[in-house]
């Protein structure tokens, strides 16, 4: 069956969910059962005859090249659970037929970019996944999400003209738009040959930057993530950033952008932390611990090694598994106290449902990477897989994360036995049964590489001493908590300068490298 | 010396940011996106144009050198796109105007973070 399936069942069902009305949500279910289905299908033609590729609209050289490979296979995952963990969640809150139209096209242009090999496809679908977020974000229309919406808006949209700026001066040089074509182009050039081809990187690698949740670029994230309604910062931290990651990803296969993610990594892995740590409301503060954890990934893909790179993708479906655990569960949270500053979150947190809170418990475990839970799988193929150097920054960035992550156990631990909805405990539940799924992922991109990798045990043991001092760090000194970062940031203006700051980041950068 | 095309079109982007920065209002911003979106499409268009070439309709007869017509027509993809960003960045510009009565991006900043701590 045609790989072009996936993105079409949901693109018609969008269309067909407008027309429903009430019975909208139904529709949503039925398209994202079929997605079930698909995926199921294509997961076993692709673990016995490895990656499929097409060609979509082949007239000589100018078809749209798709392929089903080990990123789209993961990124299909991560979708269809996440998906069906927002449908789950807001089956009782009487969503409007729109909600969901959005919503499809949302999973639609995801199924579609994940398969895209095709630099101008890539940008039409990055543009089609900023106006649907874009009006999943203003949902509610509160003044906050309209105004986080419109800065969202306006700074994705430079930050894509910058990419198609890029493209142009690739296209201009190598005359091709398909990935594997201008790989080609691109190998056998020799290194007096690059003309065009840094400035190009550049322009493409900032641009697409601005929508993968990295630091210093995509500076309007904490305030759309933090204001957006439960089920959509779920999907927005989980999914949609990630698609920037992934753009990024295929990217780094042709282009020489390698160090150029690790230095991103670092920057918006540190930075991000430093403002997770003193920010006093819960969802900002998981917004900013999205921008902190896309450093792991940047410093996976920038170590460019087989290992790593499918720790990045099992880290991809981790991360989109807890972090949307973590929004879905501090949100509901958030609904019953009335507030979502974290001090609130504690005084009452004998009224948090018991389910919201063993949800916040097991996010909260994954995203340290404890032993066993998810993510731990994810992150020790990253550390087999990066050098010396990139494994000390990323055990930086584990001390770190359990540092922001320290303040959320107050609000967990204690008895209580305040009942939640049936229908939010399931979309818990099914985020949770999805993190042992990155276990088994291994299987499917790696086979025959091995479930253990016989270094598990020092890695436990590593990851618990590093975990316990950053939560020792986080519970004994409270002083760092009321650190003062610029919060000025985060307006328009200084997020264009940002950009701008950062294309020239990213093109001293490459120039360095070569 | 590259083509003209591609001289007005760095111009334009160039322009088009500084008003990004500069201009506090938020329908001139818009505008100045919409002229760096433009100027996008005119890099684009351009850098694949040369001297002595004519449109790609290709005669039946003549063997012309014409212009590659690939960016041509991802261009009508582009400009579609900046069309739609552009409409409905205009619409949430109005609301917010209604509102607070106020198309200046410094104000509603601060209307807005004021009515969220509250």
């Amino acid at each position: 069956m045609t790989i072009v399936a996936a993105p079409l069942i949901h693109m018609i069902a969008a269309a067909i969910c407008l027309m429903a009305g009430r019975r909208s949500r139904w529709i949503v279910l039925a398209a994202w059962a079929a997605g079930v289905g698909l995926l199921a299908y294509w997961i076993g033609v692709f673990a016995e005859t490895g990656p499929i590729h097409e060609t979509v609209g082949d007239w000589g050289a100018l078809g749209i090249r798709l392929a089903l490979d080990r990123p789209a296979i993961a990124f299909l995952l991560l979708e269809q659970l996440l998906v069906g963990a927002v449908i789950a969640h807001g089956w009782r809150s009487r969503l409007s037929s729109a909600f969901y139209a959005l919503l499809l096209v949302l999973a639609g242009s995801v199924c579609a970019l994940c398969m895209s090999l095709d630099l101008f496809n890539m940008y039409v679908l990055l543009e089609l996944l900023t106006l649907t977020s874009f009006l999943l974000v203003a949902y509610e229309r509160r003044s906050v999400q309209i105004w986080a919406s419109l800065k969202y808006l306006l700074l994705a949209s430079l930050g894509m003209s910058i990419y198609l700026a890029g493209v142009a001066l690739l296209y201009a040089q190598v005359g091709s738009l398909s990935l594997p074509q201008i790989g080609e182009v691109l190998a056998s050039l020799s290194p007096g040959e690059a003309g065009w081809i840094p400035i190009a990187a550049a322009l493409m690698t900032a641009g697409i930057a601005v929508k993968a949740g990295i630091f210093l670029y995509s500076l309007w994230l904490p305030a759309a993530h933090g204001s957006a309604s439960t089920g959509v910062s779920a999907l927005l931290s989980g999914l949609v950033i990630k698609m920037g990651v992934l753009a990024l990803l295929r990217l780094s296969v042709i282009l020489p952008i390698d160090h150029v993610l690790t230095v991103l990594g670092v920057m918006t892995g540190i930075a991000g932390a430093l403002y997770a740590i003193v920010e006093t409301d819960a969802k900002r503060a998981l917004a900013f611990s999205t921008l902190s954890q896309v450093g792991y990934l940047l410093i996976g893909v920038g170590a460019a090694t087989e290992a790593a790179k499918i720790g990045v993708l099992m880290y991809i479906v981790a991360h989109g598994m807890f972090k949307g655990l973590l929004f879905l569960a501090i949100g509901d949270a958030g609904e019953r106290v009335g507030s979502t500053e974290i001090s609130a979150l504690r005084i009452h947190r004998r009224e948090i449902p018991r389910s919201s809170r063993v949800a916040v418990l097991v996010g909260c475990a994954a995203i340290v990477g404890l032993p066993f839970v998810g993510a731990f799988w994810a992150k020790e193929w990253l550390f087999v897989g990066s050098a010396p150097v990139d494994r000390a920054l990323l055990w930086l960035l584990v001390f770190c994360t359990a540092l922001v992550f320290s303040r959320f156990l107050p609000i967990v631990l204690v008895r209580g036995r305040c009942p939640g909805e049936r229908n939010k405990s399931l979309s818990y539940a099914l985020l949770g049964a999805g993190l042992p799924c990155t276990f088994a992922l291994a299987g499917v991109l790696a086979p025959g590489r091995g479930w253990l990798m016989g270094t598990t045990l020092v890695h436990a043991a590593w990851t618990l001493a590093v975990v316990a001092a950053g939560v020792l760090v986080g519970t004994r000194i409270p002083a760092l908590m009321t650190l003062r970062l610029p919060r000025s940031l985060f307006r328009i203006e200084e997020g264009v300068v940002a950009i701008l700051a950062g294309v020239f980041l990213v093109y001293v950068t490459i120039c360095a490298g070569t | 010396m590259p083509p003209a095309g591609v001289v007005v079109a760095i111009a334009l982007l160039v322009i088009g940011v500084c008003a990004l920065v500069i201009r506090r209002d938020l329908v001139f911003k818009l505008l100045a996106l919409g002229m760096v979106n433009s100027s996008t499409i005119l890099l684009l268009i351009s850098l694949d144009s040369r001297r002595s070439t004519t449109a790609p309709i290709v005669p039946p007869s003549a063997m012309a050198a014409v212009v590659d017509p690939l960016p041509q027509a991802l261009v009508l993809a582009a400009i579609v796109i900046n069309f739609a960003i552009l409409a409905l960045a205009l619409v949430f510009v109005m609301v917010l105007a209604e509102r607070y009565h106020t198309t200046d991006a410094g104000r509603i900043e601060r209307a807005v973070a004021q009515e969220d701590e509250r």
